[in-house]
């Protein structure tokens, strides 16, 4: 097997990790660990450049962790399920290490298959955990951290699947697909993260009204452009409530202030350039009525569209392509709020709101709901599975 | 409409400086435009979509579909039953490829503008012809690929004509040497695909140990350099070995694309391709599309006043080039002239899905 292992127990096989003793959720020797990785990140100024790897230690310190238990573990004795066998993203550098901090919190052994693309985050991120584990108060939790890569093998992914007693496969329906060819033991899980589009709704008077434009660009920004608008989370839509006139206003303002912002910070890439052109070429052939909007050049790409239907966003591009809707009120949402919706971002809303009317129209989709700028932030309940249960189990008493 | 056989009656192919060119592009391209956006579903839908007015326009201002737009959707403009064939890119094995429907008067402007434009790289209209391919790619005429369409177009030129490899790619020497013999001291025109000439004609030549005497003959070549160049051999090296083989000293490469078939930009002496009078290249900056000047690489636009089935005649490529000149290319014909600097990088993979070259599934 040709396996590259960035992070691997000294003394122990990939079997011998399926028979590690499993950990009670959030133990405090493993909240510890992560509190001192947490602070190794922070202190070292080669981090300054990653944002992203930032977010993480912020996520992943003591006081959030504790945070996160009181809100999502319940009272019941629970234990880790055993081996958990990921498949991280190739789109998100970061998320095999949110993936491995949910694997061992909720108690977990890990061996975590990271993207064969060369992230430097990535290497930055398993040098700094290695470190961390060499302090003697955490070495034991080495033999629970594999990190390892292979170009995508049916041989390796049956090895493995074979081992673990959960299974998380990040990165879409195809990868999904090709994992699940692989099987599992009897007790064993799989928890998947299918291919996801994000909304973002603005309340057009609220906006117009706001004094803070250029904050607002800037946390739109860090939910698209920050990801090359590639995470599932990075919204595509840009649903418009409120009449014409004061939609018509805040549009203009909005992209404005977004080009200005994005215009020194992104860089556009000449194929994104050809893929969203030819993506607003298949909307407009695909969609009733599509208006291609002008723009004063390419980094933002939108088209509004006069109606919404479940399977608009099928067919879409990342690297700054929005699709665009109005209406005065939100029922639009309800056409386009599929399975396939995950996170739903606002301004001019509260969180309540939009909550009410998810539940009260009883929608297959959105299951986030979040501020504009805090899309991005991961959590340890995605895509609606609460991740410290369900890689737990319970031991009813 | 169009009145294309006065288009072909007046209109040399490398004649025509800038201004007239650019009143005759204008007029002809606004025209086709229209008509397309009369009669292709698709395109009128795109041109609504981007608010596109005909008024006060010059050609550059016109519209350009992405040339991925052609594998993705059925773009015409005539019924059907107008349609003669169907011609398609010829993508490798899974990938979508391009299908482009030539009616009958598209057909015809194709094979024109081709005439004219090799025409001014040859001595006379009618020659002997050796083609570097095998005769089975053309076995079905109702699917014409780029590479068999390519070898009909060229192939109008010979009066007498050798597929000089056979259906295993390998050289047929004997029948090379039988064609060379009666047709010994005039010029021939020898035409095939840049990599297929390297790999089944040079390198074979090469190692049979074989020199053919084709002086004062010419060779067109055409496909892209990219295959080469991932073999390390430079354009030099192709024409220093074709000389030494086979005392070939004319040797020019094309720039074309079925989407535009038959609309082809021929390299010169000096080296340059060369847009003719029937069809022009625009080099785009990626920023924001406007037009880059001379010597700034950008994206190609295609136009050619020839498709009137299907709405090719204005197209954004994934090619990169650059402008050098224009009208006053040291080889005297008009017109712009520029260099192709290989492909719009690949895209990067995209969206939440991990990539796959599968090891079980293929």
């Amino acid at each position: 097997m040709k396996i590259n292992e960035l992070i691997k127990p000294a003394n122990l096989s990939y079997e011998d990790m399926a028979r590690l003793k499993a950990l009670v959720p959030c133990a405090d020797s493993v909240m510890a660990f992560f509190s001192d990785l947490s602070a190794s990140i922070l202190k070292d100024g080669e981090y300054r450049q990653y944002p992203d790897i930032a977010a993480f230690a912020f996520f992943v310190r003591k006081a959030n962790i504790l945070k996160m238990k009181a809100e999502l573990l319940d009272t019941n004795v629970r234990l880790g399920r055993g081996l958990a066998f990921h498949i991280a993203p190739s789109n998100v550098p970061v998320n095999f290490a949110y993936s491995l901090a949910a694997g061992l919190l909720s108690g977990n052994a890990n061996i975590i298959k990271v993207s064969s693309k060369d992230f430097p985050q990535v290497r930055l991120l398993c040098r700094t955990i290695c470190g961390a584990l060499e302090k003697d108060e955490h070495r034991f939790l080495a033999d629970y951290i594999a990190v390892i890569q292979y170009d995508n093998d049916d041989g390796i992914n049956d090895f493995f699947s074979s081992l673990c007693h959960t299974r998380l496969i990040w990165g879409g329906d195809e990868t999904i697909a090709r994992i699940r060819k692989s099987p599992l033991p009897p007790r064993s899980l799989d928890i998947t993260f299918a291919n996801r589009y994000s909304v973002c709704v603005i309340d057009a008077a609220a906006y117009n009204e706001s004094g803070d434009k250029e904050k607002i660009a800037k946390n739109f920004y860090a939910d698209t452009y920050g990801f090359d608008q590639n995470a599932c989370f990075s919204p595509r839509l840009v649903y418009w409530m409120g009449g014409a006139e004061q939609v018509a206003q805040a549009k203009a303002a909005f992209w404005q202030h977004l080009h200005d912002y994005a215009k020194p910070l992104y860089r556009l890439e000449e194929s994104a350039v050809s893929e969203k052109y030819m993506t607003a070429c298949r909307v407009t052939l695909l969609n009733p009525n599509i208006k291609i909007e002008k723009m004063p050049d390419n980094l933002i790409v939108r088209c509004s569209a006069a109606e919404l239907s479940e399977d608009i966003l099928d067919g879409t591009c990342s690297s700054g392509f929005f699709i665009e809707y109005e209406d005065p009120n939100l029922n639009g949402l309800k056409c386009v709020s599929s399975k396939k919706i995950q996170t739903l971002s606002y301004y001019g809303f509260s969180s309540d709101e939009l909550s009410g009317f998810v539940t009260a129209e009883g929608l297959h989709g959105i299951d986030r709901i979040t501020s504009i700028g805090k899309a991005n932030e991961f959590s340890l309940v995605w895509d609606g599975i609460n991740l410290l249960t369900t890689l737990s189990r319970v031991v009813l008493l | 409409m169009i009145d294309y056989d006065k288009i072909f009656d007046e209109i040399k192919p490398f004649d025509l400086p800038r201004k007239q060119k650019e009143e005759f592009l204008t007029d002809t391209l606004l025209k086709l435009t229209n008509h397309h956006y009369q009669n292709c579903p698709e395109y009128r839908k795109i041109l609504d979509a981007l608010a596109f007015g005909q008024k006060n326009k010059t050609y550059s201002d016109i519209p350009f579909l992405p040339v991925r737009i052609f594998k993705e959707f059925n773009m015409k403009s005539v019924a059907q039953e107008n349609v003669v064939k169907l011609m398609t890119s010829s993508g490798t094995t899974g990938q979508a490829v391009s299908r482009i429907n030539v009616d009958r008067v598209t057909s015809v402007n194709q094979s024109k503008v081709m005439a004219k434009i090799v025409s001014s790289f040859i001595s006379s209209a009618r020659v002997p012809m050796i083609v570097i391919d095998t005769d089975s790619v053309l076995k079905n005429r109702n699917m014409f690929s780029a590479r068999g369409g390519a070898i009909l177009g060229f192939t109008m030129f010979g009066k007498d004509k050798l597929f000089a490899l056979d259906e295993n790619m390998q050289l047929k020497e004997d029948e090379l040497f039988r064609f060379l013999d009666k047709h010994r001291g005039s010029e021939i025109l020898l035409f095939g695909f840049t990599f297929m000439i390297w790999s089944h004609f040079c390198n074979e030549l090469k190692k049979r140990g074989l020199k053919l005497n084709l002086g004062g003959s010419v060779l067109i070549h055409g496909g892209g350099w990219k295959k080469l160049a991932d073999s390390a051999v430079t354009r030099q090296e192709f024409k220093d070995t074709l000389k030494e083989y086979c005392g070939i000293e004319k040797v020019h490469d094309y720039y074309g694309m079925v989407e535009q078939a038959s609309s082809i930009y021929m390299e010169c002496d000096y080296g340059h391709l060369h847009a003719s009078s029937y069809s022009d290249i625009i080099i785009r900056r990626s920023s924001d599309f406007s037009v880059a000047g001379v010597g700034e690489a950008g994206i190609i636009q295609a136009v050619s006043i020839s498709p009137l089935s299907y709405p090719g005649h204005s197209i954004l490529t994934e090619d990169k080039g650059v402008m050098l000149g224009e009208d006053d290319c040291p080889c005297g014909r008009k017109g712009k002239y520029f260099e192709i600097l290989g492909r719009v990088a690949a895209a990067e993979v995209r969206g939440c899905s991990d990539t796959y070259e599968n090891k079980r599934a293929n």
